[in-house]
Formats: structure tokens, sequence, C-alpha cells
């Protein structure tokens, strides 16, 4: 085609090979048929190019094909920079318009000269996977909480480009796009529904938008070998980029003669560079990931570097290939079933099972076979508390008596963020105490903290607190304590020394234990290392949790034996221990002393002592 | 200790057991039919001599298990440990306390935790006394067994007829746990997604047909609804008949597939690992399908060399029929679709419902609707079958039947309607219309849930022609469905104004009361979509048999008017035998035979 068309139709797609005929057969469908459409292939790991093959014929129909996934704001700028119309409409290929669309777009957008944009109303039908439940909804404009999507939208063709990947990945087409197009006129609406964004589980915004998708979710679909910028309409910041730099820019370190080749397999949670103490130690890292898990249990690609993933599509031919010394399988329920599987593939690779959390969750969603296979098969098992592990015992004696344990907190740190100068106490400068507690206020209840906010001590909060979930909470404090509860950002391991060493204490979940010393009764708070333990003591704060007598509970009995806090049984006497600048004094120079226990780094020896042992035992 | 497929979970329960302060008990475990190590796990444990073991060759059900231990126990007071829960150690101790300083008694249970760190003192909120927490006296009732009725209801199974006998009493104090997992067997039967009957039915493997009735859905009685079909001998092959391998599941009118055995095909049956409640699978209990085991399937296949596969037929079966689709390259398969491709969409399985649509060597569709839809959407490649229009879930000719009663409207002269089935559509706000107009409307079902709220609301608004009536199985669709002078379908309004990319579901689908309906010689009454294409529009439009609501009170006029409505029934009893699945049996094996040769 030679004259410029009066529509181009920009089409991003990625895996999608049996979804894009709907798409294209809604375009060739349309009345208006004076346009063109680029579709961008965005890396397909599927046949999307050979079912695109066919419709090439048509001449008005283009296909670029990026070799590595770039991203969507990379693929639609690489189809912007492509396009010539005056009006540019997007088609994702999941999505479909109806006959009149392109059509009613284009007069809208010739009726109103100063409009940048015109957008058709849309159906959508709100799918609930495994409930069958449909809920039908058209509108014409934007879909509640979603904001204009892709498949109704035209503009008219400017110099804007999209975000790309490079700057931020975000579920926000507003943020990536539309607002740079705001500042250039108004958008006007046709008033007609003309297409429909089709509601399917693989949608692009449902692997970005948490608590579904997320930054790992995202990684793992699109192979994102790159730290991320990630920010979605619902979560926090994160910036990957800046946070691993320092790990990911040191060159590899050299194999050691006796070195491990390790292959991690699973998820390796919220401190997964911690692994590269084994790196660091001469041992060679191999990742393998499972497919399910949530945005917060960290999967490879690993943006830290120094680990060298397994193909994910052919994994059980590149194990047989690469036969490592030993698996390291971890860590949190959502690997269960992918562990599980790849120790059905370890039939000579001697294999190490780490837990954290949880049994209980296992039971309760249907993988506590699979858990079982992994502590009876395997060859070593590493438990995330002592308690755990007698947890076990009670119900897997042969296990337990199989004397091939370790017990480890699977999640610890790595030791660079312990390694910040500490902060003057804030209780030295207004006389009163000062607590802080990093994350969701676990049994904090209002009254407990109004009654120790009347003996002078104060509470500092950080944490996502003006998103939703504690929002009752907080207005509850504000109410009980005026004046001494304080909101803070959340801080980010780079800030854990300075910030949280100002604090007289910290505070652990608050759990009322029932299990009376019996190890039966016990649920998951009894048996728990929270992450928040390793927090507090990198900056050397004392922590503060229940007084549980005669109860079996992880942080009580590794707080009594190392002396790391203090334990509430009523709020007159925490507040007398707080402000007793002598027990105080002791208690913090005890845990500032054993921080470095508190750190993966110290473990390590340790750990790969043990997976010789796992190796010399053999299969 | 009753137990089925728990090997990981009994472990725990016994080590709760051996840890029990009180040491003088017996436990009598009863394997009913594990498919798993089971019996290799409990091995080690039975060198304790205070353990029993006695295994059932084939799963019986809980109630006939627990019969079993009842009838070999010793003991004068009888406790549970189902093999996935655990008792904390003054667990027995507590309860037998109880029960001694309580002579009129019966039956003590102990308080249990349950769904993670959640406690009751007695029966958890909405369920019975569970196993785990109970102890009672030894007696001569039985837990009722299978043969009689399966139900998630233990209160029903036995706890009733304990009560008959005296005083149940608490200990108060919480010491077992009923530990919540999505294998839990009440959870397979009481109904929902991925439970009730046929879950039931495909996870115990069983080869009877069942009484199910649980604590929320309706009542089933398969032995007397199949009990002519099973019954019966086997048909002889046909010289030329084909053996035929059903996959996936059949849906409410399975019994329909007999049709082809009727004449002389040979039936197989591969069934889909996670049928909803509804999506019939087998064993079936109607008899004349053998089945294939799941386990190792391809191996079975290749043995049997069915001439074809025969997948279908909802959503559901997507999953598994791709699959097969996947790994028996060799055997002509064809797909057949009905409910439906927006489901797929939700559930994430489009890719593979355009896979079964496209590699497949044969492709049936529901309506034409549905098949104009789906070659709109993915177009079929060139040199392929052409797709034939069959609904799916036909039933079968024998509950077209019965004999017909005397219409309502002859007696008291008002128009009376059903709908047989959740009214779907039926808005309050269109049954005060209705009732305005004098027109009666009588509903069908065990109403639960939401059901209940929104009939009651509807007797509130119109006591005098709102009617319930109880659920109707297909031996009396005939005699009492024949007194209605209209029965409601789907009630919506179309949006999609011809134009087959703006259709939903609704708008394609040929729902399973239309054939109900025709069965009881009843007209078909819908809202008037002229202008939009809506499939259950057009089959009842085309013969000139259905009714069509554009207003109440012309309607009450239309219903009324014999000289339109007699001509219009007359209609419809020549048509009705359209709509049973045997009418179109030998056009589906023809077109089975076309895609046989078309491989070959």
């Amino acid at each position: 085609m030679t004259d410029t068309p009066r529509i181009s139709v920009v089409m991003p797609t990625w895996g999608q090979g049996n979804f894009i005929r709907r798409a294209l057969e809604s375009l060739l469908a349309q009345e208006l048929s004076d346009w063109e459409l680029v579709i961008v292939d965005d890396g397909s790991p599927d046949d999307t190019a050979a079912v695109v093959e066919p419709y090439l014929r048509d001449e008005r129909i283009r296909l670029h094909r990026l070799r590595e996934n770039g991203g969507l704001g990379a693929a639609l700028n690489h189809g912007l920079g492509l396009v010539q119309a005056p009006f540019v409409a997007y088609l994702p290929s999941d999505d479909i318009i109806y006959g009149d669309h392109l059509e009613s777009l284009a007069s809208c957008l010739d009726a109103a000269p100063d409009a940048v944009l015109a957008f058709a109303g849309v159906k959508h039908e709100f799918r609930v996977p495994g409930k069958g439940v449909l809920f039908r909804g058209t509108t014409t404009g934007e879909i509640e909480g979603y904001g204009l999507q892709l498949v109704q939208v035209m503009h008219r063709r400017g110099e804007e480009r999209w975000v790309e990947r490079d700057e931020l990945t975000t579920d926000d087409l507003d943020r990536m796009f539309w607002s740079k197009l705001r500042t250039r006129g108004r958008f006007e609406g046709t008033g007609t529904m003309s297409c429909e964004w089709v509601d399917h589980p693989e949608q692009r915004h449902k692997v970005v938008r948490e608590p579904l998708g997320g930054i790992n979710p995202y990684r793992r679909r699109y192979r994102v070998r790159r730290p991320l910028r990630f920010h979605t309409t619902v979560g926090n910041h994160t910036d990957e980029v800046e946070h691993y730099r320092r790990f990911r820019e040191r060159p590899d370190t050299p194999f050691a003669p006796d070195g491990l080749r390790i292959l991690l397999v699973g998820e390796l949670a919220f401190n997964p560079e911690r692994v590269l103490a084994l790196e660091e130690r001469g041992h060679r890292l191999y990742g393998l990931w499972t497919p399910d898990g949530h945005w917060f249990n960290t999967v490879g690609p690993v943006p830290f570097g120094h680990v060298e993933d397994l193909p994910p599509d052919d994994w059980r031919t590149a194990l047989r290939r690469l036969a490592p010394d030993v698996v390291y399988a971890l860590l949190n329920w959502e690997a269960v079933p992918f562990a599980h599987e790849v120790l059905g593939a370890c039939d000579d690779i001697p294999f190490v099972w780490h837990i954290k959390e949880g049994p209980f969750d296992c039971i309760s969603n249907g993988t506590w076979p699979q858990l079982v296979d992994l502590h009876t098969r395997s060859q070593g098992q590493v438990y995330s508390s002592p308690e755990m592990r007698d947890w076990f015992g009670t119900v897997l004696p042969e296990v337990a008596a199989g004397g091939r344990s370790l017990v480890l907190d699977g999640d610890l740190p790595k030791r660079e963020w312990f390694e910040a100068g500490r902060s003057p106490l804030l209780s030295e400068r207004d006389g009163e105490v000062h607590t802080v507690v990093p994350g969701g206020p676990i049994g904090l209840e209002p009254d407990l903290v109004g009654a120790l906010a009347r003996e002078g001590v104060h509470l500092h909060f950080y944490g996502d607190f003006h998103r939703g979930q504690w929002g009752p909470w907080v207005a509850e404090v504000q109410a009980a304590a005026p004046g001494r509860f304080h909101l803070h950002p959340q801080v980010n391991h780079e800030r854990w020394v300075s910030e949280l060493s100002q604090y007289d204490a910290g505070w652990l979940h608050l759990l009322r234990s029932e299990n009376g010393g019996d190890l039966r009764r016990a649920d998951w708070g009894d048996l728990n290392l929270p992450a928040r333990l390793p927090t507090l003591a990198s900056a050397g704060v004392p922590v503060i949790q229940l007084a549980n007598e005669g109860a079996v509970v992880a942080t009580q009995s590794l707080a009594r034996k190392r002396g790391l806090g203090l334990f509430l049984d009523e709020p007159a006497s925490l507040a007398r221990e707080l402000r007793d600048p002598v027990r105080m004094a002791e208690l913090r120079e005890s845990v500032w002393g054993q921080r470095s226990f508190f750190t993966f780094d110290h473990h390590a020896d340790r750990l790969v002592d043990f997976f010789r042992h796992a190796i010399g035992a053999g299969r | 200790m009753p137990t089925w497929g728990h090997s990981h979970f009994v472990v725990r329960a016994l080590e709760s057991l051996l840890a029990q302060e009180l040491a003088d008990w017996e436990l009598v475990v009863v394997d009913d039919g594990s498919p798993d190590d089971t019996h290799a796990v409990l091995e080690p444990y039975l060198a304790d001599p205070r353990i029993h073991l006695e295994r059932l060759e084939q799963n019986e059900g809980l109630g006939a298990a627990l019969n079993r231990a009842l009838d070999l126990a010793r003991g004068e007071l009888i406790a549970y440990l189902p093999s996935d829960d655990v008792v904390y150690e003054e667990h027995l101790e507590t309860l037998a306390a109880r029960l001694e300083v309580e002579p009129e008694a019966v039956l003590a249970y102990s308080g249990v935790r349950h769904h993670g760190d959640r406690v009751s003192e007695g029966a958890i909120e909405g369920e019975a006394l569970q196993l785990v927490q109970v102890m009672h006296r030894r007696t001569a009732d039985r837990w009722v067994e299978r043969d009689e009725l399966t139900t998630d209801d233990l209160e029903r199974m036995l706890w009733s007829r304990l009560r008959a006998r005296g005083a149940f009493v608490a200990t108060g104090q919480v010491s077992c746990e009923w530990v919540d997992h999505p294998a839990q067997r009440h959870k397979v039967v009481r109904e929902g997604a991925y439970s009730g009957l046929n879950p039931y039915r495909s996870r115990y493997g069983v080869r009877r047909p069942l009484r199910f009735h649980s604590s929320v859905g309706n009542r089933t009685d398969e032995v007397e609804l199949y009990r002519s079909f099973r019954e019966r001998p086997e048909t002889p092959r046909a010289p030329d008949g084909l053996t035929i391998l059903l996959v996936g599941e059949l849906a409410w009118n399975p019994e329909r597939v007999l049709a082809l055995e009727e004449r002389g095909h040979r039936l197989l049956g591969l069934w889909t690992p996670e049928p909803w409640g509804f999506n019939t699978v087998g064993p079936l209990p109607f008899g004349h399908v053998e089945d294939v085991p799941r386990a190792g399937w391809e191996d079975a296949v290749r043995r049997l060399r069915p001439d074809v596969i025969y997948a279908q037929l909802n959503w559901q079966a997507v999953p598994f029929a791709h699959e097969v689709l996947t790994r028996s390259p060799d055997i002509p398969f064809v797909w057949h679709l009905k409910e439906s491709p927006f489901h797929c969409l939700g559930e994430g399985t489009w890719p593979r419902l355009v896979d079964l649509c496209t590699r497949s060597d044969g492709q049936i569709y529901t309506s034409e609707e549905l098949r104009g839809w789906m070659t709109a959407m993915i177009p079929s490649p060139n040199g392929h079958l052409p797709p034939l229009v069959l609904d799916g879930d036909l039933p079968k000719r024998e509950w077209f039947d019965g004999e017909p009663s005397a219409r309502l409207s002859k007696a008291d002269g008002d128009p009376h309607t059903f709908v047989p089935g959740r009214a779907m559509g039926l808005d309050l706000e269109l049954v005060d219309e209705l009732a305005r107009a004098g027109i009666h409307l009588h509903l069908y079902g065990e109403f639960t849930g939401e059901g209940v709220t929104w009939l009651q609301a509807a007797e509130r608004l119109a006591p005098r022609h709102v009617h319930r009536h109880g659920l109707v199985t297909q031996a009396d669709w005939v005699r009492e469905f024949s007194r209605y002078d209209a029965g409601w379908l789907h009630v919506f309004r179309s949006r999609n104004g011809g134009d087959l990319r703006r259709a939903t579901w609704d708008d394609l689908n040929v729902p399973a009361r239309l054939p109900t309906l025709m069965a009881a010689g009843v007209p078909p009454l819908q809202r008037d979509n002229a202008g939009s294409t809506v499939a259950m529009q057009r089959l009842v439009r085309e013969p000139g048999v259905g009714v069509f609501l554009r207003d109440a009170r012309e309607l009450r006029d239309e219903l009324l008017d014999k000289a339109h409505m007699e001509p219009l029934r007359h209609r419809l009893q020549e048509v009705r035998g359209q709509f049973t699945f045997d009418h179109h049996a030998d056009r589906l094996i023809d077109y089975l035979r076309l895609v046989i040769e078309a491989r070959a």
C-alpha cells in the first residue's frame, strides 16, 4: 500500500497464538477498511508467528518480531515508530472489536478537532476461575478501577512514547502513556459500546498487579533478565536496579577447587540475595524456579546475578546434563508442588529440602502429601526452627529418627545490610521510650498501645499504612495514643540499621500461644521465626513479645536463650523495664553483639557442610 | 479409624493416638479400599498388639467401613479417629471420664480445633458433630450405608439415632483437631464446584448407582432412575458397529449415549478427573459402558483400539479432553462442545479449546449460533470436515413416553406457567407483573441458600400466584409438566443486534430445560428478542412452537387463546421427538464414520 491509510492499528502480542486469530478476524470484519496493522510480537515463545503467517498476505498487515521480550511499552513504541496514519488505534491480541469500532472512533476524532484521544464503550465480562461465575459489565468510558484500556482507544499520532521497562513496569496505562496525551488535548467518548476487553487469567495486567500478580510472577512469565523497577496501581514501589547494584556489578567468584555445583530449586522468598553467600565461597549456583507462587516469592532470573538458570521448558534434560552435586530445594509452601516434581526427577542427585512457611499451609491447600514426600525421600531436611523440627518429629517420627536434619532459618538476610553504623537513640533526645513495629502490627491492640502511651512509651509503625488493610487500626491507635503514635514509610534493607537503631525495642508478632507445651497443639505462630526478627537484630534492637510461659514458641525460646529481648506480661511492668536504662543498654549490646548470627553468611559454611554430608550419604 | 487414600496423613493420626495418656485402648483401622500405599505405611504399627487392620477389597463407603469396625470393636466405649485428624494427649481420657460420671449419657463430645486455629466447644457451626470429637457407648445401632444413602450429614448417618437413646454431653475442653484440607470426604460429598455426586463417584470409583443427598444439594436416586436401562441386556454388536471411546463428561442427560449402544456400537468411557457435581462421569450408573482406567489410560486405549474418540462436553472437560487429544494422535478424534467458550476464556482454558476445535478431526457444536460464533472467531482450516450441529445434552427418548395430565387452566381458567429449574432471569418485578395479569408461576426444586430468599420474596409478593413444588425426575416430566400452558426458558434481553461477535452465552446456549419442555409437550416461553441472534429463540420460532413475552397482559390473552394455542400445541407434538438424542443418533454415527474415513 502506498497511500497513507486513515488509521494505524498497533497490536502488541506475546504468547497468544490461540487468541490472536480472534482479534485479527474482528479487525478484518471492520466496516471501515482503510487501516494498516502493525503486529509487534514481543518475543513470543509459542507459535504466534506461524498463526499470523497466512494473514500477512493481506498487504495492510505487517508483523515485526522482537527477539527477546522487551515489555509492553517497548513493543508499543516499536509499533508507533513504524506507523503512518494520522490516527492510531490499539488492538491487543486477546481482545476483539465490533464491526463499527474503528469507524465510530475515527468519526469521533474528526468531529472533535480539539480532542487528542477518543475512547469507545467497552464490554467486559468479569469471570472468576473455578467458579464459572460471570458478571457482565459494559461501560461507555473507563471500567471502574482499571482506567482506559488499549482496545477502546484511538488517538492522534504524535511524538509521545510509552514508558518502557528500564524506567518502570506497571499496569497503570495512564502512567505509561495516557497522562502524556492529556497534556495535549481532551479525551472524547464515542458513547457507544464497540469492543470487548476480554477477561481471562493470562491478561497482562493480572500478572502485573498484586496480590495475584506482582514482580516475581511478571519476571517469571516474560523471563526478564534485568532487575526491575516495578510499581503497580495497588502495590509498593520496588527498585531492584539500585537495590541489587553492588551484588550484580561485582565479578563472579572463581570456582573453588572443592566447590559444589548447587542447583537451587523453588523460590528464594524475601531475602533472595542471601544465596550469594554460597557463591562467594566458591560454589556455583544454578536456578530452577517454581512456576507458581506469589509476588513475594523471589524466583529467577534473579536480579542480583551470579546464578545461572536452567531452561524452564526442558528442565529435565538440562538437569540430567548439568548433574549438579546437590539440589537445594526451598522454601515456602508455594514451592512444594514444583520441588516435589523435581525430587521425582532426581534419581541419582542428592536432594536437600529446606522448609520455612509452612506445614499448616500445605495441609490446608492440599499439598501435604507432597510435603511428606519431600521429607521422607530427600537426603537432608533443613528446618527453620528447632520447634519446627520437633513438630515434624511428632508427625513423621521416622524422619526425625533419621538424623539427617539441620536447623537454619531459611530466609536470613545477607550480611551487607548489617554494615551501616548505628544512629543515636530517640529516647536520649526526649527521655521517653520509643518502640518500633517494622511491618504488620499483629496483635498490637489499640488498648495496649494506649496503655503503653500513658506510660510514656511511643510506637513507631513502618509500613503501607495508607493502603487498606491497617487503615482502621491506624485510626484507632491514633485515638488511643495521641502524640505517641508515629507513622513512617516502609524502610528498605539499605536503611535498616540507620533507621531502626534509633529505637529502644521492636515488636515481634504478639501471639498468645495455646499449646501449653504440647507440640501437637502448636500453630504456625508457635513454630515461626518471622522475617522481622533478623530485621530488628540487624540494628541491634531488642525484641518484645508476649510472655508465653509453659508454651513451645520458637521466638520465645530463641530470645530467652540468647538474651534478645523483653516479654510482655502486662503493660506497666513492660514500661518499667523499657525505662530501665541499665537493663536496656545491656540488652541492646547483647543483641548488637550477636547480630551476625542473624545473617545468612554466618551459617553458610554449616549449610555447605550439611550438603557435603548429604552428598556423602548418597541416594 | 476409617481410612481411604491417606497414606501421608495416617502416621500423624496414629502417632497422636500412641501419645495418649490413657493407654488402655484398641484400634481398629478399616482401610476402605485405598488405592495408595496406606497398607505399607501402617505395617510397622501392627507390631503393637492393640492395633488391628481390616482391609476392604473395594471401596464401600464411610458407613460400611465404620460398621465393619463397630462389629470388630470390643471396647465398651467407641471413639473415632479419622486418619487425617489428630487427637491431643488427654483426649480419650477426658471423653471416657465424662461418660463415666454421666451414666445417662450415650455420647460425649470434646471441643475441637478446626480450620487452622479456630476452636469450637461442641459442633462446629454449620456442621454436625465430627467423628474425631466423639465417644459413645457401644451400641447395636449402625451407620447408614451407601445402598441406602450417601451424605456428608453425620447426624443423619448415626447421631440422630443415638440421640433417641440418651443425652449427648460435652467435655468442654478442646482435645482434638478436625484437620482442614481439600481432600476431606465431606468436601467431595457436599455439592459445590468440583464436588457432589459425580466427583464423589469418580474419587471412590463407585460402580453402583447412588442414592445421594448432601446437606446442601438435591436428592438424587440413580437406583430407581436408571433401573430399566441398567437391567436390560447388552445390545449385540452390529456387524459394522463402531467402538467409540467417550472422553470427558456426559452432563445432565448421560444415558442418552445408550442410543448409540442400542444401535450396536460398543461404548468405552474415559472420564475427566475434575468434574463438577452435574458433569456425569463413570463408572456410569446405567451400565453398558466399559470404563478405561484413568491411570495408564494410554496403554489401555492402545489395547482397546477404539475406532473413534468422541470427546465432550462442557468446559470442565476441556483440560482432560485436550490431554487425550495431544496424547492419542493416531485415533480419529471428534470434539463436541456445549457450555461454553466464554467459560473457557474465564478459566484460562481458551488456548486448549482452540486446539480442540482446530486440531481435532471433527467438531460438533450445540447450536447453529455456537458454530457461527466459533468459526467467526477461529476460522476452520481449509480442507477440514465441516462441523456438525447437534445439541450435546438431549435427553433419551424414554423420558418422552409418559401419559400427559389435564392442564390446570382448564379447571380454573387462569394461565399456569412453570419454571423447570432455577428461575434464571425471573426477577421480582416480572413475578409481580405476571401475577397482576393473573398468570400463575410454579417453581420446582429443593430451594436452598439464595434461592430460598428469592422464593420467599416472590411468595410474599404474589401469594396466590407463586407455587412451589419438589424436584421432578425425568420419569415424571410428562405427567407433571404437561399440566402447564407454558414453561419458562431463561429470561434475558439480548443485545447483540444480530452481530455474533457481540453475543453472550445466553444468546448461543440451548438450555437443558428446552428439551425438558418439549418432552412434556409444553410450549417454551421466553422474552421476545426479535432482531437479535438467539439460539433458543430460533429453535422454537422455526417450527412455530414458542410463546414470547412482550407484555404480561398480552401473554395472558395469548395463553388463553385456544384458537392460537391448540394448533401451536399440535405442532409441538409433531416436532418434540426431534428433541431426543435418539432422533439424531444415526446422524451422529454418520458423522463419526465420515471422520474415520477422512483419517483413513
